[in-house]
């Protein structure tokens, strides 16, 4: 029974860590996503509201 | 006439006569054990929040133990064991903190109060500067949780018990409460009872370690502030929605906490003044107390004194003592990482006793060098401890069943 709950302690742990990491991942994702966005979005509202046919200068 | 004694209008010292001789014998030493925990938390040696209202309760319930009918003794404070709703109806009339028990501890509406007032005073900025480093200091901090399983099986507990003690070294109150609630409701009672008192105890334990583990010299190394990300309210509530709806699809164990905690940062970024004056006060502060004076009464000798109280008061110890000694050891491993330029103290706050770990190891780093400041690199430790503390949970619940 020993051995046995050492072996779960084994998965439990190697389990809990890649779990963690991938959430760690996640919330960098999150945030660069969020950052993304903040950066991306008065680009393209730029380009959206760029004159189609430019004045020429006087 | 003359059957009455005069001891019988005395009901707590007649109960003491009447009793078994190893009940009197843990009420008398649970009553000097809460007049001690009064005189510490006074002196501010343990967390006074906790320990004054703790400490009143566990002294005065085991004091206050009288005669309920001819053959049964009894407090009019609280009965934890109860589950019967008709019987918990007629409790409820009686005892006068059975509806504080019933309708906000045994469910864990308590705790997250306590997560909304933590989330309204947390930067949640910080987290957000480096999410690996944290998560690896916090899955070390969770040495306690794993080692301790083996252990407890090796002393005689079932594999469910064994889990639910074990998830003591995760030091999130309301996640041993889910667990021992899932795995082992008839220890629930004594097992929340030694986390909690443990908890508690981390403010008072945990520098002790830090000093033996950690040089006066390392505990001393300023940590650059200057890369952590400069993020707008927007972002921050941005943040804080998506991240909480995540999480708790992946871990509905810890939703109730993923919600309270983010609602409270929601509320401080979006500059709600009356929410936050009423979240960071009389919530944050009423929880605490009742919290407090809860967790005394519910030292009751005839409530705690179960055989198995023994184990689990040692386990208990030990997985916080090896949650502490990984926690530790991540804030080492991070040091060598970052080539001597991150302080091993932020370590501790990867065992996630919000906000204690994060007062303690700030607290030590100070003491070795007042212009030092870790907090930011801390809280992301914290919170990602909760999060790891999550997610063993929810292993062991899923696993530990199957096990038979």
């Amino acid at each position: 029974m020993f051995a046995e709950a050492i072996t779960v302690a084994l998965a439990v742990s190697a389990i809990g860590t890649v779990i963690a990491f991938l959430v760690a991942t996640l919330i960098k994702v999150i945030f660069l996503g969020i950052r993304l966005r903040e950066t991306l979005i008065p680009k393209i509202q730029k380009f959206w509201n760029r004159p189609l046919h430019p004045q020429p200068n006087h | 006439m003359n059957d009455i004694s005069i001891i019988s209008i005395f009901q707590g010292i007649a109960t003491l006569a009447a009793g078994d001789t190893s009940i009197a014998i843990a009420r008398i030493v649970l009553i000097l054990l809460g007049i001690a925990l009064v005189y510490l938390g006074a002196k501010n040696i343990l967390e006074p929040l906790i320990m004054i209202p703790m400490g009143f309760g566990m002294a005065t319930v085991n004091a206050a133990v009288l005669f309920l009918s001819a053959k049964t003794m009894g407090t009019i404070f609280v009965d934890p064991m109860i589950s019967d709703p008709a019987q918990l109806m007629n409790i409820m009339q009686i005892d006068f903190l059975q509806p504080i028990y019933t309708f906000t501890f045994s469910n864990g509406l308590i705790a997250c109060f306590i997560f909304m007032g933590i989330g309204v005073m947390t930067e949640v900025g910080y987290v957000l500067a480096n999410p690996f480093s944290s998560m690896l200091i916090a899955i070390c901090a969770e040495l306690g949780t794993v080692l301790t399983f083996p252990i407890a099986v090796a002393m005689g507990l079932s594999y469910n018990e064994a889990a639910s003690i074990a998830m003591v070294g995760g030091a999130d109150g309301p996640m041993v409460l889910y667990t021992s609630l899932m795995l082992a409701k008839d220890l629930f009672v004594p097992i929340t009872i030694v986390a909690y008192l443990y908890l508690s105890l981390t403010y008072g334990g945990y520098p002790y370690l830090i000093r033996l583990l950690v040089p006066k010299r390392l505990r001393g190394i300023q940590m650059d502030l200057s890369k952590i990300p400069n993020v707008t309210p927007g972002e921050k509530i941005a943040f804080s929605i998506i991240t909480c709806t995540v999480l708790s699809l992946l871990f509905p164990v810890a939703a109730p906490l993923f919600m309270s905690f983010f609602l409270g940062v929601t509320v401080k970024e979006a500059g709600l003044k009356h929410y936050i004056s009423f979240i960071e006060g009389p919530l944050l502060y009423g929880s605490t107390f009742f919290l407090g004076l809860l967790l005394g009464v519910l030292c009751e000798a005839n409530t705690i004194m179960n055989p198995k109280i023994l184990i689990l008061l040692v386990l208990g110890i030990l997985s916080l003592l090896l949650s502490g000694i990984g926690g530790i050891i991540g804030g080492y491993l991070m040091y060598f990482i970052s080539k001597g330029r991150f302080n091993p103290v932020v370590g501790i706050a990867g065992v996630s006793c919000i906000p204690t770990t994060l007062k303690v190891a700030q607290k030590e780093v100070t003491q070795a060098n007042q212009y030092a400041i870790i907090i930011p690199y801390a809280i992301g430790a914290n919170i990602s401890g909760v999060i790891t503390s999550a997610i063993l949970a929810g292993i062991y619940v899923t696993i530990v069943p199957v096990l038979k």
